[in-house]
């Protein structure tokens, strides 16, 4: 599940090599481009295209899922593209689905393109946080985060608003442990540009907002100044496609103490061959948390068999948990299953979900959106909420 | 060209290709064209294994990660499929920069650190288990007890690193700087800036400069690969309060094609391969996904500024305001060879890198800045005429002391013949007694062809080393060469290692990109 920030637009697989094969690959994806291959059985079946978010590309690209697919007659093509602008891309009712990883996103897809024949949910992920041990504790200490009997964390979201708004640095409350001079902060991917920090931003205005719903512009306004410092004060995001959860794994505590990942992302590189996770490093649940819910508009029949395929096969469910994403479904158990076997703590049983915060409505969170994405290319001279004493959050405190 | 442009592209040409297939059959190879960083020229090795097991080249072309940016975003579509600097924040900054990226991956890593001599770490207290803060950076300047090189930041990416640093952590407001912190934070960046005693236009250079003559200052501050891989025994040391690492992307652009794509993907499967992770840490010292990182946390990342006014005023505070201002003696040759070609209007062109119109964007920095003082002598067989501006900080005074350089420019006149080292001696003559610990002094030589006259290279040694003993300043006075059509590079080496400045050819790049590029060492 990994998730990219930088990358533009789907790479097609690697044609370097014989000429033939090259132009029988292109050929496949010529006419998936051009809209011709509908109905017609190329290779593994009906051609079937769809439009997804990014953190879904490695999950569709997955041989053992495409050979599922085919299994069933469907070739599935797939190439990513930031949830949030789906709506925005020529042509996407030409697809046989688009698959947002925000809810709201989807609806708004309905809304704005026709030709929508149905709308599924077949698995979703929660949002976490890759943090350290030795993190956690510190907040811990500082009323913000509590350890289960099963060693598995959470951070509590209401107390570590409540640290950044009084601008609480590390080396104030870490007694000695992480004496970073840094400002109690979560790193997230770049706001203007991924869907797992409109996560984080939904989740925080939902927290600041006294656990509900961010309903009109003019209550969004209140909050933005502190929801705006959450992203603007991180400073320059998306260095590379490894994101911010890469320079976790890469570059440790110094570096990235807590980041907004999808849950499915640590699990992913837990399971991995060759795993990063290194002693020390954990996840920690959030309190309330947030679901990304994976949501497909389906334009086709075909469209509708993949998500029909999604919800009830059972490997496909299985294979979706080793991708990190908890199915819905029939099969919804393996993902707990999963856990169970491989003996992993820090994901909460789907069953005992409790305190699900809600995004805002697509044009609140567009709202909010746009609003902070502006503050990157304020004028010179121009000042950002975030700096601007008169707006200091620890004043809004007891709204 | 979009990728579903360039598919279709691409599939079009490979299916006109199918006919003449039989003609194919040895190994495809292809090439990618990188708008680079000198930093990455150690890869060579792993980059010569990469051609042979991928049939990939990448063909590079060096520049300083700012003039990189500003090739980049300047308008034109660029000539490059991929660039692979040190980092690309400052390129992300840019709206035109962000759009050009298509896809980045970062391959190693390396923070920018203090490499000091362990005499003076020991004098001050310093330690790998107790660095220092920036504070305690600029508090050892101040005190007199730190002098330092750094490359320039509107050059260099490890010297523009360097000064992001000092001024996030000294604004202490434990996150991102912003363009309202800067004006707080100027005193203390002018404290930083007083200890600079060794200016270079990029890291590899200042490590070189620094290795051969310790004397320069006690400590640089440079990439800790870089550090490592010196073996000077240095302590190299990561200021507690933060530093920033460098990611070293290979991106490809929007407006590479298929086959660059293609090639682009081969080459990052390569360099991503644990053997190759492996052995990129071994080679270069820099981190890599084959090294863990600390498990404990004792030097922190700093974040990087998200807005580019940011940095840009912090980069304009820096040249105008905080560094030591440039003394610099430009000697240019204007004999009758000159006449030649295209070769004066070169040189105009070329002039206006430091006196022409301030742009407002990624340049701009490079033109000659307020309270800096320049001396342009013309010079043949004899010396034709001569001027020295000092650059006044209130703008209608800037602007007279442009006007003051380019009509003066502008009368050079090709003619007579060359006398290079008679020049030299005039440049360091008028160069050395205004040299001090309050500027940073060079001379610079530009000339088109050999010695012709007047001293020979053998006479000029002699009187170097004589001068040098009676104004001891003078070895802190570096003469820089510019190599241009017919110049003896040879020669122009032995001169400028005699005097610890470095030679730049003029013959494949622009001239005024050589100025560009000459002005970081400034």
């Amino acid at each position: 599940m990994a998730e990219q920030t930088t990358r533009k637009k789907i790479r097609t697989p690697h044609i370097v090599g014989i000429a033939i094969l090259a132009v029988g690959i292109l050929a496949v994806v010529l006419i998936q481009l051009l809209g011709l291959g509908r109905g017609s059985a190329p290779r593994g079946g009906s051609l079937v295209t769809g439009v997804v978010g990014s953190e879904k590309v490695a999950f569709f690209e997955d041989p053992r899922v495409r050979e599922i697919f085919a299994d069933h007659g469907l070739d599935v093509e797939v190439r990513s593209s930031g949830s949030w602008r789906m709506a925005e891309l020529e042509g996407i009712g030409e697809n046989d689905f688009a698959f947002p990883a925000s809810e709201v996103a989807a609806q708004h897809l309905r809304s704005e393109v026709p030709g929508s024949t149905g709308v599924y949910q077949p698995f979703f992920s929660p949002m976490a946080i890759a943090t350290f041990e030795p993190i956690m504790r510190i907040l811990e200490a500082a009323g913000a985060a509590r350890q289960d009997e099963d060693r598995a964390w959470t951070l509590d979201v209401d107390a570590y608003l409540a640290l950044v708004a009084d601008d609480t640095r590390w080396n104030e409350i870490s007694q000695g442990e992480y004496d970073s001079p840094r400002s109690v902060m979560i790193t997230s991917t770049d706001i203007r540009s991924s869907n797992s920090a409109g996560q984080y931003l939904a989740l925080a205005a939902y927290v600041a907002n006294e656990s509900s719903v961010v309903t009109s512009r003019e209550r969004a306004d209140e909050l933005l100044p502190r929801l705006t410092r959450l992203f603007l004060a991180q400073g320059y995001s998306g260095a590379s496609s490894a994101g911010p959860f890469g320079d976790y794994l890469s570059q440790g505590i110094s570096a990235v103490p807590m980041v907004m990942i999808y849950e499915g992302q640590f699990l992913e590189e837990q399971l991995a061959e060759r795993s990063r996770i290194r002693p020390g490093m954990v996840i920690a649940s959030l309190a309330p948390t947030i679901f990304s819910k994976h949501t497909a508009v389906t334009y086709s029949d075909n469209g509708a068999a993949v998500m029909e395929l999604l919800e009830n096969d059972e490997d496909l469910a299985r294979l979706l948990a080793e991708h990190g994403f908890r199915p819905t479904g029939t099969h919804a158990a393996v993902f707990d299953e999963l856990i169970a076997e491989e003996d992993l703590t820090g994901y909460v049983d789907t069953a005992t979900m409790v305190g699900v915060a809600q995004e805002p409505s697509y044009e609140v969170m567009d709202y909010l959106l746009t609003t902070i994405g502006a503050q990157y290319d304020v004028a010179a001279g121009g000042s950002v909420p975030a700096d601007d004493d008169t707006a200091a959050p620890a004043t809004e405190e007891d709204e | 060209m979009n990728r579903a442009q360039r598919i279709i592209a691409a599939g079009a040409a490979a299916l006109l290709a199918f006919g003449g297939l039989a003609a194919c059959t040895g190994g495809p190879e292809h090439t990618l064209r990188v708008l680079a960083g000198s930093e990455v020229e150690d890869m060579a090795p792993i980059l010569h294994d990469l051609e042979k097991s991928t049939g990939v080249r990448l063909e590079f072309e060096y520049m300083g990660t700012l003039d990189g940016t500003e090739a980049l975003v300047g308008g034109a579509d660029p000539a490059w499929d991929a660039t692979w600097f040190p980092s690309n924040r400052y390129l992300s900054l840019f709206p035109e920069g962000q759009e050009l990226i298509d896809e980045a991956t970062s391959i190693m890593r390396s923070p920018v650190v203090l490499g000091i001599k362990p005499e003076v770490s020991a004098a001050l207290g310093w330690s790998s288990d107790a660095p220092p803060s920036w504070q305690d950076v600029v508090s050892a300047i101040e005190a007199d007890e730190l002098s330092y090189g750094m490359t320039s930041p509107v050059a260099s990416n490890s010297g523009f690193t360097t000064l992001v640093q000092a001024a996030t952590a000294l604004a202490g407001t434990g996150t991102v700087l912003t363009e309202d912190d800067i004006d707080a934070v100027t005193p203390l960046l002018e404290g930083f800036a007083s200890g600079q005693s060794l200016a270079s236009g990029s890291s590899g250079w200042l490590a070189e400069r620094f290795a051969e003559d310790p004397g320069a200052a006690d400590a640089v501050f440079n990439y800790e690969s870089v550090l490592t891989g010196l073996e000077l025994g240095l302590d190299i040391l990561a200021p507690s309060d933060g530093s920033i690492t460098s990611d070293y992307p290979l991106t490809l652009l929007t407006t590479a094609d298929a086959e660059a794509a293609e090639a682009y993907d081969a080459a990052v499967d390569y360099l991503m391969d644990d053997v190759v992770q492996k052995r990129i840490s071994d080679l270069t010292h820099r981190r890599t996904n084959a090294t863990a990182p600390a498990d404990a946390a004792t030097s922190f990342e700093l974040p990087f500024p998200a807005q580019l006014q940011t940095v840009q005023q912090l980069l304009r505070t820096w040249v105008s305001t905080a560094r030591k201002p440039a003394q610099m003696v430009f000697a240019i040759d204007t004999s009758g060879s000159m006449s030649q070609g295209e070769r004066m209007d070169d040189l105009h062109e070329a002039l206006r890198v430091l006196s022409g119109e301030p742009a407002t964007d990624a340049g701009g920095f490079l033109t000659l800045q307020p309270r800096e003082r320049i001396t342009y002598l013309e010079f043949a067989d004899v010396m034709k005429s001569q001027i020295t501006v000092e650059i006044p900080v209130d703008p209608s005074g800037y602007a007279a002391a442009m006007d003051e350089i380019n009509d003066r420019v502008d009368r050079y006149h090709p003619g007579g013949g060359t006398a290079i080292y008679d020049a030299v001696e005039t440049a360091l003559r008028q160069a050395v007694p205004e040299a001090g610990d309050d500027s940073i002094s060079s001379v610079v030589l530009f000339s088109d062809g050999a010695n012709g006259s007047g001293a020979d290279l053998d006479d000029f040694t002699a009187w170097y080393e004589d001068f040098v003993e009676s104004s001891p300043d003078a070895a802190r006075v570096p003469v820089h060469a510019i190599v241009f059509a017919e110049a003896d590079a040879d020669e122009m080496r032995a001169l400028t290692e005699l005097t610890g400045g470095r030679t730049f050819i003029a013959a494949e790049a622009s001239l005024a990109s050589v100025f560009r590029e000459i002005r970081g060492y400034l």
